[in-house]
Order: C-alpha cells, then sequence, then structure tokens
C-alpha cells in the first residue's frame, strides 16, 4: 500500500508541476499518465512540494479570476478545480494518435471511463471562489494549443502529433535537407474533432456543466444551453452575475441570444419556481441594459439577433418596460440612459414581434424577487462575507 | 450588506462611484453622519484644528435627516475631490462619533476603513422613495431631508466657551494687538488713557440701527484698534464694564479675551468679509460691524488745549549772552515712512520661524531657489535675492537703501541722508552687508563670505540607498502548449490504482 501511495503522490507531482503549472504561466504543459478516478480523492487533498508551484498557480488562478469579478480568495488546491484538471488531462491524452495503434487502441476505453467517472464526481460549486477557479482552469484549458510538426529530409517525411521530433530526425539538417514546418491546433477543434464513438465532445460539454461561468461565457460551445440550478446559484450572486454580463457584452449580445433565449423558454416550459425565473430574467435584462449603456462608451456590439429562440431574448427588454412588479428597480437609470434603453426596447419589440413581447412579459409577470442567492443561498452568502 | 471593493474592479453598484487613481472607490461627494449637532460641532472643531475648514465650505452642506420612524440626525457633506481629503475627513470624523460614506446623489456607501482598504459596494441597491440612502456594513437606511443649516449660522449661534488659562493666550502671554468695544460714556476717558499712555490705537464709532420703537436712538459703540499693548491695560481693559476687549484671530474677525469660538474661525476665514469686523462676545452675542467706520488715530481725537508761552533761553540770547558752545551729534533713526516699498531685496527671519523657512524651502521653485543666498546668524537668518525676495514671504523684509546696507520695508533712516553720505557713514563695514533694525540702536554688520547659495548651506548631503528592483511581472501569460508523454505500447501498465477503478467499475 505504502508503494502504492508514494506511486499515486509521484504522478500528483508529474501533474501539478509537469501539466498544471504550465497550463497557468505558460509554456508547454507537459501530459503524464492517464489518471483513474479512484486518484481523485488524493489529488484533490494533496499539495505540491515546491511551494513555489503552489503560490503561482495560486497567483495566476486569482488573477485569471478576477478578470471575470471580484474575489477575495480563490481556493487552491480546491476538489472541483483539480477534478476539472484531472478531466481535461484525461481528455487531452484522448486525442492523442499515438493510441490508436495495435494494443494500445484497448486503453482508450478505460481512459474515457475513467474521465466519465472524474466528472460524475466533481460537485457543484458553493461559493464564488470555486466557480471561478474551476472556470480558471477550463478557460486556460480552451486556449490551449498543441503543436504539430512535420520533419522531411531527402528521402522520407516525419509528422510528429504533439511530440517534439527527436533529435536523430533532425539531425545533420544541411546533409540531409532537413525542413521542419510546424502547425498549432487549438485543443478545442481537436475534442470536437474525435473519432466516431470517442465522444470526446459530449465529455466536454458535460465538463463544461461542472463550470458555470465557464457555460455562460462560452456559450458557443453549449448548443442546447440550459440554466441548471448551479448556473442559477452563480447567477443569484449579484457580483458574479455582474461580471459574467461584462464579459459577455464585451462581444456582443448577438451570438448568444439564440442559446440564452432557448435557455429561458426551456426554464420557463419546466415550470420552475418563481425565484429561479427572477435570477434568470435579471441576468438577461443586465445583459441587454448594460449593452445599450456601453454603447454611449464607445463599444459596439458585434450583431443583432434575428430570429428563433433569439426573439425571445430580445423580447425581455421591451417586456421590462411594460413591466410593473418586481423587476422594475432595474430601469431606475438616468434621463438619457433611460431614453437609449426605450429606443433600443422599440427596436428589439420590432425584431422579436408582438408576440413574443407578450410572452416574454407573462414570464416577467410570474418571476419574484430573491434575497441574495438561491439554493445554497447560505452557503455563497457564508463563503463571501 | 455591502462587499468589499477589489483591486481593479472598475464597475460598482453603488451609482456614482468609481475607483480613483489609487483604486479607492469614491464618489463626487463624501458624507458624514452625526448623531446630533454637538458630535457636527466637535468634527468641525477637531478639524478646524488640524486643517483649513476653507477648502470644505465651498460645497459644505449641513442637513437635518429624518428617518422613516422620525429620529433625527445631521448630515455634513462635501465634495469629495480625493481620497486624500476623504481620508483626513474620515479619521476626524471617526473621532468625533460621525460615519463617513461617498456617493454621488442619492445613494451613499461606506467609505473605506482598515477592514476594507479600497472601499466597499452595495450587494442590492435599496429602491425605496427617500431623498437619501445610506449603506453602512451593519445597516443601510432611508433618511429624508428636513432642513437644512448653514454653516454661518451655525457659526454665529455657537457661544464662545471661557478658556481655563484666563485672559493668556496658548503661549502664555495676553497678545499685544487688540479690539475693544466701549460704551459711548466710558469711551472719551478711554481714548485719554491711551493717548496719556501713549498707547498706539486708533478708534472708530460704530452705530447700529435700533431693534426695537422703544429705543430712542440707534446703539452706539466705540471700537478701537490697539497695538501694542500693555498687560496691565489689556487687563484694566477686560474688567472695565461697559468695555469688551477681543483678541483678533483674523482680519476682520475676534474673539472676546479669554474666550475661546468652538469652531477654531482662523481655518474658515473666508465667512468673515474683509469690509465687516464680527466681533464674537463672550456671552453668545455677535457684534456685526458693516460698513467698516472710519478709524482714526487716538491722538487726532483726543481733546487738547494749547497754550502759548515764549521761549526764555532764544530770550536770553537776544540779551547779547552766549549760551554757551552748542554741539550737535544726530544717531542715525529709524522712522515710519508713507512711500511704496521699494527694493526689496532681503529678509531676516528669527530662530523662532527656522521650521517654516525649511518648508517653505521645499515648496520654492529652482529658479528662486538658485538666486537665494543665505547666512545663518546666531539668532536669525539673512536672505538676499537680488531680483527681489517676495518669493520667501516670511520674518522682516528689508529694503536696499544704499549698496549693502538695508532698512526694515516701510520704515525710512532719518536724517534722510543720501546714499553716498550713508555708505560713508558705515564706512568700517568692509564688504559687509549692514541691516538697520528698528529696535537696535546700532545696525549689524555680516560679512559677504558668510552669504551662499541654499543649495550649499543648508542642503544635507545625499548618500543613495541601494536598493534591489525587478521588472513587473507580465500581466498576459504565454497560451500554454499541451504536449503528449512519450508513446507507450501499453499506455495502461503501471497506472497506480488502476486496478481498484477496475474494480469498482
Amino acid at each position: 500500500m505504502a508503494d502504492d501511495a508514494t506511486k499515486v503522490h509521484a504522478l500528483y507531482e508529474e501533474f501539478v508541476t509537469g501539466f498544471l503549472h504550465p497550463l497557468f504561466v505558460g509554456g508547454t504543459a507537459q501530459l503524464t499518465r492517464p489518471l483513474s478516478a479512484s486518484v481523485t480523492e488524493h489529488f484533490s487533498l494533496a499539495q505540491p512540494v515546491d511551494p513555489n508551484v503552489e503560490q503561482d498557480i495560486r497567483i495566476w488562478m486569482h488573477r485569471l479570476a478576477s478578470e471575470v469579478a471580484a474575489v477575495d480568495h480563490v481556493p487552491f488546491p480546491d476538489a472541483g478545480a483539480v477534478q476539472v484538471a484531472m478531466a481535461l488531462h484525461n481528455l487531452t491524452i484522448l486525442t492523442d494518435p499515438m493510441l490508436d495503434r495495435t494494443f494500445s487502441r484497448g486503453a482508450r476505453r478505460p481512459i474515457l471511463e475513467w474521465t466519465a467517472a472524474i466528472i460524475a464526481q466533481i460537485p457543484a460549486p458553493q461559493t464564488r471562489g470555486e466557480a471561478l477557479a474551476r472556470h480558471a482552469v477550463l478557460q486556460r484549458a480552451l486556449e490551449a494549443e498543441r503543436e504539430d510538426t512535420v520533419v522531411k529530409n531527402w528521402a522520407y517525411t516525419y509528422r510528429f502529433f504533439g511530440r517534439p521530433p527527436p533529435a536523430n530526425v533532425t539531425a545533420m539538417p544541411r546533409l540531409r535537407f532537413v525542413r521542419e514546418e510546424k502547425t498549432r491546433k487549438r485543443m478545442v477543434q481537436l475534442w470536437s474533432e474525435d473519432e466516431p464513438g470517442l465522444t470526446l465532445d459530449t465529455q466536454l460539454r458535460a465538463l463544461l456543466a461542472r463550470s458555470p461561468v465557464t457555460e455562460l461565457l462560452r456559450a458557443d460551445l453549449v448548443p442546447t444551453l440550459q440554466f441548471g440550478q448551479a448556473t442559477l446559484a452563480c447567477l443569484s450572486d449579484a457580483t458574479l452575475r455582474n461580471g459574467i454580463v461584462q464579459a459577455i457584452v464585451k462581444d456582443g449580445t448577438g451570438h448568444i441570444a439564440q442559446p440564452f433565449g432557448h435557455a429561458l423558454r426551456v426554464l420557463h416550459a419546466l415550470g420552475p419556481p418563481p425565484e429561479f425565473l427572477y435570477v434568470a430574467l435579471v441576468f438577461l435584462a443586465e445583459l441587454q441594459l448594460l449593452e445599450v449603456l456601453d454603447a454611449r462608451t464607445g463599444h459596439t456590439p458585434k450583431d443583432e439577433p434575428a430570429v428563433g429562440d433569439e426573439e425571445l431574448f430580445a423580447a425581455v427588454l421591451p417586456a421590462l418596460l411594460r413591466h410593473e412588479g418586481p423587476l422594475e428597480h432595474l430601469l431606475e437609470l438616468q434621463d438619457v440612459d433611460r431614453a437609449s434603453v426605450q429606443a433600443r426596447a422599440v427596436e428589439r419589440a420590432k425584431q422579436a414581434g408582438e408576440d413574443a413581447v407578450q410572452f416574454a412579459a407573462s414570464i416577467l409577470d410570474r418571476a419574484q424577487p430573491v434575497a441574495s442567492v438561491l439554493q445554497p443561498p447560505s452557503t455563497f452568502a457564508h463563503h463571501n462575507a | 450588506m455591502l462587499e468589499r471593493a477589489a483591486l481593479h474592479q472598475t464597475r460598482f453598484r453603488t451609482p456614482g462611484v468609481s475607483p480613483d487613481a489609487r483604486g479607492v472607490v469614491l464618489g463626487q461627494r463624501g458624507l458624514v453622519l452625526f448623531p446630533s449637532v454637538d458630535r457636527l460641532v466637535a468634527f468641525f472643531r477637531a478639524y478646524g484644528d488640524e486643517g483649513s475648514l476653507d477648502e470644505l465650505l465651498p460645497s459644505i452642506q449641513i442637513r437635518q435627516l429624518v428617518t422613516p420612524l422620525k429620529t433625527r440626525e445631521i448630515m455634513c457633506s462635501v465634495h469629495a475631490e480625493s481620497s486624500y481629503r476623504m481620508d483626513r475627513i474620515a479619521g476626524v470624523a471617526k473621532l468625533a462619533g460621525g460615519l463617513v460614506f461617498t456617493g454621488t446623489s442619492r445613494h451613499f456607501v461606506k467609505y473605506r476603513d482598515t477592514g476594507s482598504p479600497l472601499g466597499y459596494d452595495v450587494q442590492e441597491l435599496l429602491d425605496r422613495p427617500a431623498d437619501l440612502v445610506l449603506y453602512h456594513d451593519t445597516f443601510r437606511q432611508l433618511y429624508g431631508f428636513e432642513r437644512e443649516l448653514k454653516f454661518r449660522d451655525l457659526v454665529f449661534k455657537l457661544t464662545p466657551y471661557r478658556q481655563p488659562t484666563g485672559l493668556l493666550g496658548m503661549d502664555g502671554s495676553i497678545p499685544t494687538r487688540l479690539w475693544a468695544t466701549s460704551e459711548v460714556g466710558v469711551g472719551g476717558a478711554i481714548l485719554t488713557y491711551l493717548f496719556r499712555w501713549q498707547i498706539p490705537a486708533r478708534a472708530a464709532l460704530a452705530e447700529w440701527p435700533s431693534q426695537s420703537a422703544f429705543d430712542d436712538k440707534p446703539k452706539r459703540l466705540y471700537v478701537f484698534d490697539i497695538s501694542n499693548t500693555p498687560e496691565r491695560v489689556a487687563k484694566l481693559f477686560s474688567q472695565l464694564p461697559g468695555v469688551n476687549v477681543f483678541e483678533p484671530l483674523g482680519k476682520a474677525f475676534a474673539v472676546e479675551l479669554g474666550y475661546r469660538h468652538p469652531i477654531a474661525l482662523e481655518s474658515c476665514s473666508s465667512l468673515f468679509d474683509d469690509d465687516t469686523l464680527h466681533l464674537f462676545r463672550g456671552d453668545g452675542e455677535v457684534l456685526v460691524v458693516h460698513p467698516l467706520p472710519p478709524f482714526a488715530p487716538v491722538r487726532s481725537l483726543v481733546r487738547t488745549n494749547v497754550s502759548l508761552e515764549e521761549d526764555v533761553s532764544t530770550k536770553e540770547r537776544r540779551d547779547g549772552q552766549a549760551g554757551g558752545q552748542l554741539g550737535m551729534s544726530l544717531p542715525l533713526r529709524l522712522a515710519s515712512s508713507s512711500d511704496p516699498w521699494r527694493a526689496v531685496t532681503a529678509t531676516v527671519v528669527p530662530l523662532a520661524q527656522r521650521e517654516w523657512l525649511s518648508r517653505l524651502l521645499y515648496a520654492l521653485p529652482p529658479n528662486t531657489l538658485s538666486a537665494l543666498r543665505v547666512a545663518v546668524g546666531d539668532d536669525r537668518f539673512y536672505l538676499l535675492d537680488p531680483s527681489g525676495i517676495e518669493g520667501v514671504p516670511l520674518g522682516t523684509f528689508y529694503s536696499e537703501v544704499a549698496p549693502r546696507i538695508y532698512v526694515p520695508s516701510g520704515l525710512t533712516l532719518v536724517p534722510a541722508v543720501s546714499a553716498p553720505v550713508l555708505q560713508e557713514l558705515v564706512r568700517e563695514r568692509g564688504s559687509g552687508y549692514v541691516f538697520f533694525d528698528a529696535d537696535q540702536p546700532e545696525p549689524r554688520v555680516v560679512s559677504a563670505e558668510a552669504f551662499g547659495p541654499v543649495s550649499r548651506k543648508v542642503l544635507r548631503e545625499l548618500s543613495a540607498r541601494p536598493v534591489s528592483a525587478d521588472r513587473p511581472i507580465d500581466e498576459e501569460a504565454p497560451l500554454p502548449l499541451f504536449q503528449y508523454d512519450k508513446p507507450r505500447r501499453f499506455p495502461l501498465w503501471g497506472v497506480p490504482k488502476r486496478e481498484e477503478t477496475a474494480e469498482e467499475d
């Protein structure tokens, strides 16, 4: 047993120092052995031997988290964030073409099952810090790339995917007319182009669902976005909601109109408690209000929504202007701002159509204010205090 | 109710607040909430003692507030301007038992404290109708405005209190420059008294219209401006019925001798116009003399009897008897002159003002500093600037009446000798600089070698201390590049806890 524990910790050191640390500070993140679901507990509690590694990860996690919302402290080691990183690690291993060989091909199924088990163990985030920690990990991983090298000499062509070419291949470059071509591929692209049967994109979507902040910010990766309980819990935290809204508005609300409109429609269809509706509507209304008000500072959204679920999203703003109820306070603006919002609402009402506006108004009428957070309500407030 | 603002946070839910250059959350106005007026006065008193209330006065608003439960509190709101000013206000307000907030129009959030060095932001805005909403970490409260108090009214309504040192000031002596008012009945006697003791003073007659129909004549008072008042005279006047003695605190306002106003009036001098005299009496009454009546020296107001007598000595001389050998030796004296000041190129700063001088030198522009030459005497500093000494508003200014001969500005040497004669008279000075003093019969000579540039004379030598400094870390980390582990024929061989997982599965 002692041997086993030592091996697990050695693997943890390799994982944190070789993979997680460069993931944040940049550079080459070296993948290690596949991680089984049984090591999750050890990985969630262990700490790296080198305190500088832990310190760097903390600093960069906090920096990335602060880009979204103000947060005092981002926990590390945090079980959720580490498990997200473990799942990403395994998903990346599965994109290795060298696994598609005789004998090694059989390893893909167990690795995929381990990954699914790890993802299934990840609990919903309980604090703002936790939500932002796992977003920081995912955000960096979604930006990561793989470098492929093609080496040609006078006789042969060699291809190396995600590994540097060995020295003997590139030796004596002049004599052997060695030429190297390097190309880079985004990991997101590799995960979505997996082979049939591997379902890496399904696993990635499941992983995104464990990080509500990433799910909302990268709605383009989630075709059927839903306002789940974890997502609504995050949105009920005003600071976090505000940060997410600002990050989305930076890129314009055009491309998220369809997924968010769809999410609102699904939420309404499920007949949720009025407090759930309130949180979702405040989020969507703030998105549109901030977009109008940001236009004054020179920011212009990229495109406008046109059809489908986008109509429902567009109808939230005109419906809000007709609304008389708990959401009214959102429109307590200065006269100039209010005029701009009204002008945009008229425009949106035209795009959405009267039916969509009335539908949205009926959803707004059902919404009831919630104190500050949803279930788990006390945990967010408690940890943030 | 509140959450702490974080570094680089740019958006806040509190309307009208934003981070300043230091990252501190700041609105356009700062607001201090007091439970009662006496706490407000304590705040003004402490703030005025430490700094200047004048900087707050242009934007100050004092209001009585009422909560929905009809309890009353007092607020004082000023332009925030910078977090430095707000820090001062917060520090003093804390002493006086006030709570400090910042905001712009209606919503005010708690100003920063040690718990949150960058300030606070509200979690949720209160949207109920109110004139003012305050958000503190322990409460949030709606207020309505009840009435506005003018700062000037507050100052005029406060009663001065008797100072524990009696007539003596903070420095243990009675000030020599005083103002006094006296009823018309004793005015004449005081005029004569002042003239008899040769106390330089000026007098005027102030008049106020009658307040009531029963008054048969307007109220009249003599107002005296007495300089160089001997201590016994000040004590005598302060004990005389019908006479009030005031200690001038500024150009146009004074508080009765032996009393102190609850608010440091010197720090809010902009309240008082120069053409109106404000005299705060110990019993709380404020005499406002407007317009200022013309003042005349007491010697011209006192009644004199002129009698003509024949000069006996000249009569004797007419008899042919010589009056003896008469010699004339006239010492040079300083006399006041009404001529405009010319060639004010030197100042003598007494030792007591050394601290001020050193502070001033930090503030001087480089060209003034380079032209300035200084000599350090036993008990005073001599400063010369051939282009004019106005840059150093300290000490006694001296005008150059002849090359390297200086007399205090506003005075002149009598008999009025010409510059070449004067140079001959002080021939033994060599290459030194001669300074005439009003209170010394003999002038002082400061040798030319004693003067040197300020930068050489007073600046300490510098020694640099090496400190460690690094480049700031890059804000943007380079993108991570994923690299696979070395290829294995059997990738799962040797993976720790692999079997356990298989069993669990």
